[in-house]
């Protein structure tokens, strides 16, 4: 198979269009189990009671606001290598979404701060470096929207990001080079989970929907990307969408 | 169901984190369908630009 057919906009542009629904599909489906297991089947939590159901959005959020930022610098220094156009039409595409997720993160951790620790936010090592991973994907959005040139706007996004990324290590890592008031983390790749079997169940679920809801966004922005940069081209003038909506 | 809501004393605090995460990612949605319409409209709109011997002139349906 020939994956450089799909790094060509006009191909994935349809191949994007196919798949969006589907994992958006995906999503709503995982996180509706998820939400059941979250909420009606994990029983109460022993030390801290109702409010640890907060866990279901915050480490999911958590997690992908992370992986994100990863995901969007891999594509940026694709796209600085090869010089495609797709990869920093994906970079764009991640960021919005990336955002939102690390907002999220930083939201409901406040509100499960409050009534645990005491307060809504402390400066400690992850929540700063969390805050700052906010400001990179704002930075990022900020300035390709203020570069007019799209060439140029990728090429200085693509630095900003690939830079940014030596922030994502430090906050995974924060936990343990820091006496955090933030605790350790409950889930690692070495050890069994410290944590209930049906709440991890809730937890894999909701995680997996908010994979599939990330997937889902970017490929739908992806395609009103690439129908703003390849403007004028002659695919996109044979394209059925362009006469089949009412707008 | 007031059980439920009131989540143990901790209502204010798990729902403002569920319900203020349902908002953003609706609102996401419609921010990215509105996109959508734009770009087509857009797109429409630069169609003119195209010479017309190598926009559609074989096809002039689009259908290719």
């Amino acid at each position: 198979m020939n994956w450089f057919y799909f790094s060509s906009p006009a191909t994935f542009y349809r191949l994007a269009g196919w798949l969006a629904p589907w994992f958006f599909g995906v999503a709503a489906l995982l996180a509706a189990v998820g939400l059941y297991y979250g909420f009606i089947v994990a029983p109460t939590d022993a030390q801290q009671g109702e409010v640890y159901r907060v866990i279901f959005i915050h480490v999911p959020a958590a997690w992908m606001s992370m992986f994100l930022y990863f995901v969007m610098a891999a594509y940026s220094a694709a796209s600085l290598t090869f010089n495609t156009r797709l990869g920093a039409m994906m970079a764009r595409s991640l960021a919005p979404t990336g955002a939102l997720f690390t907002f999220v993160a930083l939201w409901t951790g406040a509100f499960w701060g409050r009534p645990t620790w005491g307060t809504y936010w402390a400066w400690d090592a992850r929540m700063t470096s969390e805050l700052i991973l906010l400001f990179l994907y704002l930075g990022v959005i900020a300035l390709r929207n203020a570069i007019d040139d799209p060439r140029r706007g990728d090429k200085a996004c693509a630095v900003l990001a690939l830079v940014g990324a030596v922030n994502v290590p430090i906050i995974y890592f924060s936990v343990k080079w820091w006496n955090t008031l933030h605790q350790g983390s409950t889930i690692s790749m070495t050890a069994a989970p410290r944590m209930a079997a049906i709440m991890l169940v809730g937890l894999v679920l909701m995680s997996l929907a908010a994979w599939a809801y990330a997937i889902a966004m970017t490929l739908a922005r992806v395609r009103a990307v690439i129908l703003e940069r390849e403007r004028g081209a002659v695919w996109i003038s044979y394209l059925p969408d362009l006469r089949l909506q009412g707008a | 169901m007031g059980d439920f809501l009131a989540m143990g004393g901790y209502g204010w605090y798990v729902w403002m984190s569920y319900g203020v995460t349902a908002l953003v990612l609706i609102g996401e949605i419609l921010a990215v369908r509105a996109r959508r319409v734009r770009s087509l409209v857009e797109a429409r709109l630069a169609e003119a630009e195209i010479p017309v011997t190598t926009r559609s002139a074989l096809d002039p349906r689009g259908l290719a």
